[in-house]
């Protein structure tokens, strides 16, 4: 065969086609083929060489930074502790708290704190040194809706009740806003949620990691000193916070107080926040306002005790 | 968000026919050439040099002429050793004239099929394709002399397969190295 014959043959074979309706049912078929292939599943597409090398590559990479990067989380910022803690709808804390009259510690009680939601808070407060029947000296459970708050003594099996009034909304007072505890001589306040999210946090500074609880934490300090006449109240507010969890370990506040004037002297707090428990269950009888029935009510033994024969200062 | 499919889909729609008509000159079969077609596209839609390939159709093209040329070895295989081969019995022509004319084209792409790859590329393109050297050059990245010089090459090739395919049947496999799946 020569090169015409072949050219020549390849020509004719060129104008071979396939007719028109074997045609459209070919491309007919290959697009229902086409577009009824199944998807490849997560796992097949997992399983695929290719991506298998990538994902492997990636935890490889993720192993090696771990190792290297420091596990502190060292960049977060107190903010991200504001919103990981507004997400929790319940809180269970112990508070310690240590009042000081010239330098002089005066009072010094333990408080194992429950809040429920935003209105709903039990104290159970043991004046130090503790007694020995481990008793608390006294409860306090508040409603903030309902603006009632009842203090149960279980060493007597008496109760006082009262109306909350203003302050016990931490948000509403900008004197202690955010003081854990409140003053002295406060209704108590509900504003552990507020003591964290309502910090002014454009002052604060980061402290060195320490170690709590065998965990490393990572600390925010704040301070603001009040100037009112010729007295000054300086607060300082420490958070340690987990990195991990971005949930504050440990709280340390404390408000010194200093009149010019020599005659007052000084008033100092400090309080103590930890074992500090997020979004646990509690039991919602804890929080109930209503008296127990076998305790009395302090006011009616007020009345059947005139005061004066209680002093003694009349019979 | 873009389906694997969604190239494939497309290439069909333009070039579906022309892919097939290719398929058809090269195994002279409907029922083979829908099937090709059908693999051709399957493979193409799961594979990831098609949808990088700066050239789909190109792509496609090549992937196409291996299928059928694997197709044609694994038949002719099947033929010399069986001494039957089943689609013989339906020609794309009627008896007589038919069956000669057919038996001249089994042969050319029996012996096309085992041409070096870039020959047998150049021999579609240039013969059966009916492109100009200028989109060969193109499509190989080379330049017009030189597909100029490797179509004649090619031709005086497949004219010396031709030669061998008239005196002994050929019943050897060659593998292809171009095949761009394999």
């Amino acid at each position: 065969m020569n090169q015409k014959n072949v050219r020549k043959l390849l020509n004719e074979l060129a104008s071979v086609s396939p007719d028109a309706v074997a045609t459209d049912r070919a491309l007919d078929r290959v697009k229902t083929a086409l577009t009824s292939t199944p998807q490849l599943s997560l796992r097949a597409q997992i399983m695929r060489p290719r991506n298998l090398a990538a994902i492997a590559a990636a935890i490889a990479i993720i192993v090696v930074l771990s190792q290297l990067l420091p596990t502190s989380g060292g960049n977060i910022a107190f903010g991200q502790v504001q919103e990981q803690v507004a997400k929790e709808k319940s809180v269970k804390y112990m508070e310690v708290k240590r009042l000081f009259k010239n330098g002089k510690s005066i009072d010094e009680t333990e408080r194992q704190v429950s809040i429920l939601g935003s209105d709903l808070r039990r104290e159970e407060v043991h004046r130090l040194p503790a007694p020995p029947n481990g008793k608390p000296n006294w409860i306090n459970v508040a409603n903030l809706t309902t603006k009632k708050e009842i203090r149960l003594f279980p060493n007597d099996k008496t109760y006082r009740s009262k109306n909350l009034g203003i302050g016990t909304n931490a948000g509403e007072r900008e004197d202690f806003r955010w003081l854990p505890g409140g003053a002295p001589n406060e209704s108590p306040q509900f504003g552990f949620y507020d003591l964290i999210r309502n910090v002014p946090t454009r002052n604060s500074k980061r402290l060195p990691e320490k170690l709590i609880d065998g965990k490393v934490v990572i600390g925010f300090v704040m301070e603001e000193t009040e100037e009112k006449g010729s007295s000054s109240r300086t607060w300082r507010h420490t958070y340690w916070v987990d990195p991990m969890t971005k949930f504050p370990v440990q709280i340390e506040a404390s408000s010194r107080f200093r009149e010019h004037a020599p005659r007052t002297g000084t008033s100092d707090i400090e309080v103590v926040i930890k074992d500090i428990q997020f979004g646990i269950p509690l039991d919602p009888s804890l929080f109930v306002i209503d008296p127990p029935m076998d305790y009395t009510d302090r006011a009616r033994i007020a009345e059947i005790i005139p005061r004066e024969s209680v002093d003694g200062k009349r019979t | 968000m873009k389906k694997p499919t969604d190239d494939a889909l497309a290439l069909l729609e333009t070039h579906g026919k022309q892919l097939f008509a290719l398929l058809f000159r090269l195994t002279l079969r409907n029922d083979v050439a829908e099937d090709l077609l059908q693999d051709l596209f399957c493979k193409l839609s799961a594979s990831d040099g098609f949808r990088r390939a700066e050239n789909r159709l190109a792509y496609a093209h090549r992937m196409a002429t291996n299928l059928a040329f694997d197709w044609r070895r694994r038949r002719k295989f099947t033929t010399h050793n069986n001494g039957y081969c089943a689609d013989q019995a339906s020609p794309i022509e009627p008896p007589v004239a038919g069956l000669v004319r057919r038996e001249e084209f089994e042969q050319t792409l029996n012996a096309i099929s085992e041409l070096p790859p870039a020959a047998s590329e150049i021999i579609l393109l240039r013969y059966l394709e009916d492109c100009s050297h200028d989109e060969i050059a193109r499509r190989l990245g080379k330049t017009t002399h030189q597909v100029r010089a490797l179509a004649s090459k090619a031709l005086r090739q497949l004219r010396r397969g031709l030669r061998e395919h008239e005196s002994v049947p050929p019943i050897r496999l060659k593998t292809r190295a171009m095949n761009p799946e394999r």
